[in-house]
């Protein structure tokens, strides 16, 4: 009799014991993928000859909050989206430059003079390609967009397209499409990590979430047609919203598995879609509006440019990252940071690491401008150490000090010269 | 019959014990004593709190290891010293790795890498060469500030004994729980043997 | 000892291990009362109730319910103020407009205050996780900096509520050394709902009431009642 006691305390025990402990976050399902119908409106079957979407169709004065068709369910959804908001601007995760604001702010408005005010833009620090509105005027681009668009009219073309979503009402209905499907309410907390809030490995939830909150074919067809007008307008080449995907795609093949390209996920879509976008952007009727900007955007992004690569060796897959590099050699973009970033890939990889490929492409930036990367000569030095030759690895560590005389780490490297 | 009712009793004892140090996160580490975690012999003027992870990363704090935390951390030949864990209890590989080829110049930024691997944003103020367990090391001075947008501070002393990484760290919010314990964590840090 | 073969009275011993054990592990009541309560002399403000509900899916995920969430922050405002009328003393309500205005200071203020919040919860609330050093001298403060918030609103003290009727937790992984340091919340297994005030002169928490059960909904009007009641029984009126 005791011992049957004693056996059943002993099984309560461990239960107690299980739970004593701390619980492990139990996320067992994936989110079930949630399309909405896939049948095309017959009436905006696209006619090779002529171009269905004009400026008229939009709305000029659109306020999100004001439809007619508000409920409940809507204001528990604003209240979610200025969560977001809020944490937004408060997550330490945003590119605070004035410059940089600036520049895609001013870029903004020639594209869309009407909402100018209203929309807010918020850059995020997440190298990947991506770029999001929300149904309540906030727009999200990432760093990764950046460092991946060619020049100012693509990145036109991107926040056509986006502003499109949203004016309408796309973003809302996707959003609201999430939460009918859930059953439940939204998912503000994986729209969080989504939102690049979260640390890097919350981008499995990003792969659920953009399963879950996606744009229709039609939808993605009606944005491509009305981004284009709104990028015309503004004076911006519209074929370049075709090389904008063409680039999209292009730098998404080497994506390892759990790094999707959110974009494209958000955005789905066939291989004809680049063809489809050439082809309307060769009958719209803007056809004064040619500025591409490649210059401007260049020079646009300097204050930036070595936080978007540091960003992007730091968290990036080496495959990806390289193919990415490669595609901005092609382009003769930020050169002498991209050598550094490719020596950097070369000398910090996991696995096979290859000390004299990384001194080449460390070499070929210096040529380009010794000045432009700050490590470079840290960088160098710590490759000839791990070759063995001390004497060229105390030589660089003297150019870098020579250089950047007052850097924050001088004095250790002072100290770490004197054992070699 | 006998054996069989000693053996469960004995189980059992063994089973509370277990349960009940189990249960007690935090023990408490006296100041003025010398203690050695993860094998570094310091000696405290203030109480903290311990909590031990692993036998190579012990924990302190004042007030909470929310607000304030001292990390000592220790990675032999190819160990992990930061394993940032996926939610299956993965060690994900980008988590930085020590080996013997590692110098200690590359110590500093790998380091941070770990720390940028669980989501904080990083600014690295300053890096100087100091002596920590009687041999050359760094002393890096930081900020960073949390997924929740909290900001806080963070200073690292490391070095390198018979190919073995050995690290102290402290990290705080800046409003007022970084300042609690960092005189304290420096007089360890700067007297720390092995 | 164990062993000896008289069984009555020694079998009995693993019995009050066990009770010791089971109430040890599952402490709903603080383990030190932080319980002053400001004089109606003094001013308080009332700072914007961080509040959020959310519901196990069938996957067992848990999902913040939006308009749970607004019903429940709306009837919690509502019962606080009706709560706080009845309390002698003055009391304002504090909006923070961080779109139009961010203001960066009083941000990083809130945030500490609820990662002091945060922290107290975790410590002071559930006996396997105390802290030795705590025990004898439970002070919790933020310091001198909290009296740029009294100046900016001119209140003596700062009530914050806090309430998430499951715990959901940011992080997808399991708890690990930097987890805490970094900010990744982490997973517990009680419900969480506090109510604190902070002085704002010294920055130092004065008053504290944790709940762990909300026996009623705060979707519904009675149950938000019923959870300020609970959290705010203990302030005199």
């Amino acid at each position: 009799m005791i011992t049957i006691v004693k056996i059943i305390i002993s099984l309560v025990l461990l239960v107690h014991l299980s739970s004593c402990a701390d619980s492990l976050n139990k996320y067992s399902q994936p989110i079930e993928k949630i399309k909405p119908s896939e049948t095309l409106d017959s009436e905006k079957i696209e006619n090779a000859t002529n171009f269905q979407y004009s400026y008229d169709d939009l709305p000029t004065n659109y306020n999100p909050k004001s439809d007619p068709n508000a409920d409940v369910d809507e204001l528990g959804l604003w209240m979610q989206i200025e969560k977001i908001e809020r944490n937004t601007i408060t997550s330490g995760n945003i590119v605070k430059n004035e410059e940089i604001n600036s520049y895609i702010k001013k870029v903004f408005c020639k594209v869309s003079p009407e909402y100018c005010n209203e929309i807010r833009i918020y850059i995020i620090h997440m190298p990947f390609f991506n770029a999001s509105m929300y149904p309540n005027g906030m727009m999200h681009i990432w760093t990764g967009a950046l460092l991946r668009i060619q020049n100012e009219a693509q990145l036109a073309a991107l926040i056509g397209h986006e502003l499109s979503h949203y004016l309408k009402r796309h973003s809302y209905e996707a959003y609201e499409r999430a939460i009918q499907a859930s059953g439940t309410a939204t998912i503000a907390q994986l729209l969080l990590g989504a939102a690049g809030l979260g640390n890097i490995s919350s981008l499995i939830n990003l792969g659920m979430t953009s399963n879950f909150y996606s744009y229709g074919r039609n939808d993605e067809r009606e944005s491509d047609g009305y981004g284009l007008v709104l990028m015309a307008r503004g004076g911006y080449k519209p074929e370049e919203a075709a090389n904008l995907w063409k680039r999209i795609i292009n730098t998404s093949k080497k994506l390892s598995l759990l790094e999707v390209s959110i974009f494209t996920n958000t955005h789905p879509s066939g291989p004809e879609r680049e063809k489809k976008l050439r082809e309307l952007s060769k009958i719209i009727p803007y056809s004064d509006s040619n500025f591409i900007g490649k210059k401007e955007y260049i020079e646009a992004l300097k204050p930036i440019t070595s936080l978007l690569i540091e960003d992007e060796i730091k968290h990036g897959e080496f495959e990806s990252s390289l193919l990415l590099f490669d595609k901005l050699i092609n382009d003769e973009f930020y050169l002498p940071y991209i050598y550094y970033a490719r020596g950097e890939l070369y000398r910090t990889k996991k696995k096979n690491i290859d000390l004299s490929k990384a001194l080449e492409n460390y070499k070929i930036s210096e040529k380009y401008n010794s000045l432009a990367a700050k490590n470079l000569y840290k960088s160098i030095a710590l490759t000839y150490i791990k070759m063995g030759n001390k004497k060229n690895a105390r030589e660089s560590f003297n150019k870098y000090i020579s250089l950047h005389p007052d850097a924050n780490d001088t004095n250790f490297i002072k100290s770490f010269m004197e054992t070699l | 019959m006998k054996n069989a009712k000693t053996y469960i009793k004995l189980s059992l004892f063994i089973l509370a014990i277990g349960i009940l140090t189990a249960c007690k996160t935090f023990t408490l580490v006296e100041k003025g004593q010398f203690t050695d975690p993860v094998g570094m012999n310091v000696k405290p003027e203030i109480n903290w709190n311990q909590h031990k992870y692993t036998n190579k990363e012990y924990a302190w704090t004042i007030d909470g290891e929310i607000l304030n935390q001292v990390l000592f951390l220790s990675a032999g030949e190819n160990e992990y010293f930061l394993p940032f864990k996926n939610r299956w209890g993965l060690t994900d590989p980008k988590s930085p790795q020590f080996n013997k080829n590692i110098t200690l110049l590359e110590i500093p930024d790998l380091f941070v890498k770990g720390v940028e691997l669980f989501g904080a944003q990083l600014t690295i103020v300053n890096i100087d060469p100091v002596t920590f367990l009687d041999n050359d090391g760094f002393k890096l001075n930081f900020e960073f500030i949390t997924e929740d947008g909290l900001e806080k501070l963070g200073i690292v002393y490391g070095t390198i004994v018979n190919d073995r990484l050995y690290i102290m760290a402290y990290g705080g919010a800046v409003i007022e729980f970084y300042g609690k314990g960092v005189s304290d964590f420096i007089q360890m840090a700067e007297s720390a043997t092995l | 000892m164990f062993w000896a073969s008289k069984m009555k009275i020694k079998s009995l011993i693993p019995f009050f291990l066990i009770s010791i054990i089971i109430s040890g592990c599952a402490n709903n009541k603080a383990l030190v009362a932080i319980d002053y309560f400001p004089p109606e002399s003094k001013t308080i403000a009332l700072l914007e109730p961080d509040v959020e509900l959310s519901e196990h899916t069938v996957g067992g995920m848990l999902v913040p319910k939006a308009e749970w969430t607004k019903l429940a922050k709306n009837n919690l405002i509502k019962a606080i103020q009706n709560k706080l009328n009845s309390i002698k003393g003055n009391i304002k309500t504090i909006n923070m407009d961080l779109i139009a205005n961010p203001d960066e200071k009083e941000i990083q203020l809130m945030k500490t205050m609820s990662a002091m919040g945060m922290s107290i919860l975790i410590h002071n609330y559930v006996a396997n996780s105390s802290l030795p050093t705590k025990e004898d001298n439970p002070i919790w403060s933020m310091g001198k900096e909290t009296s740029y918030l009294k100046r900016k609103y001119k209140a003596d003290y700062g009530l914050l509520f806090y309430v998430r009727d499951q715990f959901t937790s940011s992080s997808r992984q399991a708890t690990k050394i930097l987890a805490a340091l970094i900010g990744i919340q982490m997973a517990a297994a009680i419900q969480q709902a506090y109510a604190g005030i902070v002085d704002l002169e010294n920055g130092q928490l004065v008053w504290f009431n944790h709940l762990l059960k909300t026996t009623g909904d705060t979707r519904t009007e009675e149950g938000a009642n019923e959870m300020i009641f609970e959290l705010m029984k203990d302030m005199p009126s």
